[in-house]
């Protein structure tokens, strides 16, 4: 037992249960006996109870305003985690592209380049990177809602060139002119129903929010992976498809020779549009269009 | 009845665990479910820390930076501990606000904290129980008095008494040493229950008689 006096501070900790145990323990037989520290023990403790008064809430609305500017911000925060990420992948398909390229010079179409056709040889020496689209180059459409990608055929045609776009057998294409790489593919000719007035049911109210700009830059660099003869590209448009937010961007495709032709019926197409997910780049279909 | 406390603060923490787990991966109900489920011991610590008259925003600075940060916690202090130095942070930045403002403004938030905690208490009474007369008049002291400490005294005995958080949790909040954390609060009861039995020369004449 001692005959000093506790401290503020001793009390406080022992009041707290943090004092050392050794200490508390002479501490406790001190207060026992001693009135003074005894009767400033309960003081603080006063104290430290009267602190802990429960605050009063505030009320319901004033949670309900609180968490939900927060939760906006939580949103904002997701949209540029996912932005980012999509960035990253965007990254990777063009130095598949650039692998590509080289691999190319290298050697693996090597035959292609030997060869008499001039033609092929311009289309495989292309590397999708050399195009550049700027803002006045590329024609942008309305927001589309697209049952098939059969669909955009008017919508083309409106944009690009109205006498002369033709899209007979474009998704049916022998050789595969026309990949078809969603699931549920579309039909190859335009007889669903419901599509008699496709432009009226084409053209929704809403746009969904990502900037067409920003999309078409970011999904851009997906489609040019996956095929490298695109060239340049001519058309683009937010659109819903599958109920999937999608963007369209219709591209010129190389000419091939006459001797393909030959072979590939289909080789008279010369524009090929992409039907992309806005929110991941993936491609969900292929169509290809005669300009 | 300690082990109850510790048990409970156990589910709590394994709760908050679950949502934070979930709220990362991209799910904003976790998200809200975590925000509605803390915000009342938020605003307490707030309401006591800056006062009545800022306690919304400060509440709602803390949960906007909650919402912002929740990404990158990294579960090394239970989320109540992080969440409570979020919102002491977002204190500090309200009474910093308050400061840049001028003198008489300040003169009229004095008198606001009084009347704003009445006004509180009021509405407390219309939707609770009668209250002692006596005991509105401490939720009005006890604001009052509160700003006569230091803003790191006060943090502390909130944290300590009202949010009862052990020293450990509290140095981690307020970053400083445990035995800081010690004397703070050992420091702001003591002034604070000088100040309430009106004789703020108490604690002064027992330091002297102290070895």
């Amino acid at each position: 037992m001692t005959d000093e006096h506790l401290s503020d501070d001793a009390l406080s900790a022992l009041l707290d249960e943090e004092e050392n145990p050794g200490v508390a323990a002479v501490s406790h037989d001190h207060l026992e006996s001693c009135v003074m520290c005894s009767s400033r023990f309960a003081a603080l403790k006063d104290a430290a109870q009267w602190i802990g008064q429960p605050v009063t809430p505030v009320d319901e609305l004033a949670v309900e305003r609180a968490v939900s500017r927060a939760l906006d911000v939580a949103r904002e925060e997701l949209d540029k985690h996912h932005r980012s990420l999509v960035q990253q992948l965007a990254r990777r398909p063009a130095a598949i592209a650039t692998v590509a390229a080289v691999a190319a010079t290298i050697g693996i179409i090597a035959p292609r380049i030997l060869s008499d056709d001039t033609a092929d040889q311009q289309a495989s020496s292309r590397s999708s990177a050399s195009y550049s689209t700027t803002a006045d180059d590329v024609v942008e459409g309305e927001f589309l809602r697209l049952n098939a990608t059969s669909d955009l055929r008017e919508p083309l045609r409106n944009a690009l060139d109205p006498s002369r776009v033709n899209d007979e057998g474009g998704a049916s294409a022998v050789g595969g002119e026309a990949e078809v790489t969603n699931e549920s593919a579309e039909e190859p000719v335009p007889s669903s129903p419901g599509l008699n007035n496709a432009s009226e049911s084409m053209k929704a109210p809403r746009r969904y929010s990502a900037n067409l700009g920003d999309t078409q830059k970011r999904c851009e660099p997906f489609a040019r992976a996956h095929e490298e003869r695109l060239g340049k590209l001519r058309f683009r448009a937010q659109a819903v498809f599958d109920d999937a937010e999608a963007v369209v961007m219709a591209f010129d495709i190389a000419p091939t020779s006459s001797s393909d032709a030959n072979k590939n019926p289909t080789s008279q197409f010369n524009l090929r549009a992409y039907v992309m997910s806005a929110s991941d780049c993936r491609v969900l279909s292929v169509q290809s269009f005669a300009l | 009845m300690s082990s109850h406390l510790d048990s409970t603060k156990i589910a709590i923490a394994e709760e908050d665990r679950r949502l934070v787990h979930l709220a990362q991966k991209g799910d904003l109900r976790a998200t809200e479910t975590l925000l509605r489920a803390h915000h009342a011991r938020l605003y307490a610590l707030c309401r006591r820390i800056v006062g009545p008259h800022d306690a919304d925003d400060a509440t709602q600075e803390a949960l906007i930076a909650i919402a912002r940060g929740l990404a990158n916690f990294d579960g090394r202090s239970s989320f109540v501990t992080w969440s409570y130095r979020v919102a002491t942070n977002a204190c500090l930045d309200e009474i910093r606000k308050r400061q840049r403002r001028t003198s008489h403004e300040l003169l009229q938030d004095q008198s606001d904290i009084a009347t704003s905690a009445h006004i509180n208490e009021a509405r407390a009474r219309e939707s609770n129980p009668p209250i002692d007369v006596e005991r509105v008049v401490d939720h009005i002291d006890l604001d009052t008095a509160l700003t006569a400490l230091s803003i790191e005294q006060r943090m502390a005995v909130v944290l300590r008494d009202l949010c009862g958080c052990s020293y450990e949790e509290i140095a981690t909040v307020l970053q400083v040493p445990p035995g800081t954390v010690r004397s703070r609060i050992a420091r702001g009861r003591s002034q604070l229950r000088d100040y309430l039995a009106g004789n703020p020369e108490t604690s002064s004449q027992r330091q002297s008689s102290q070895p």
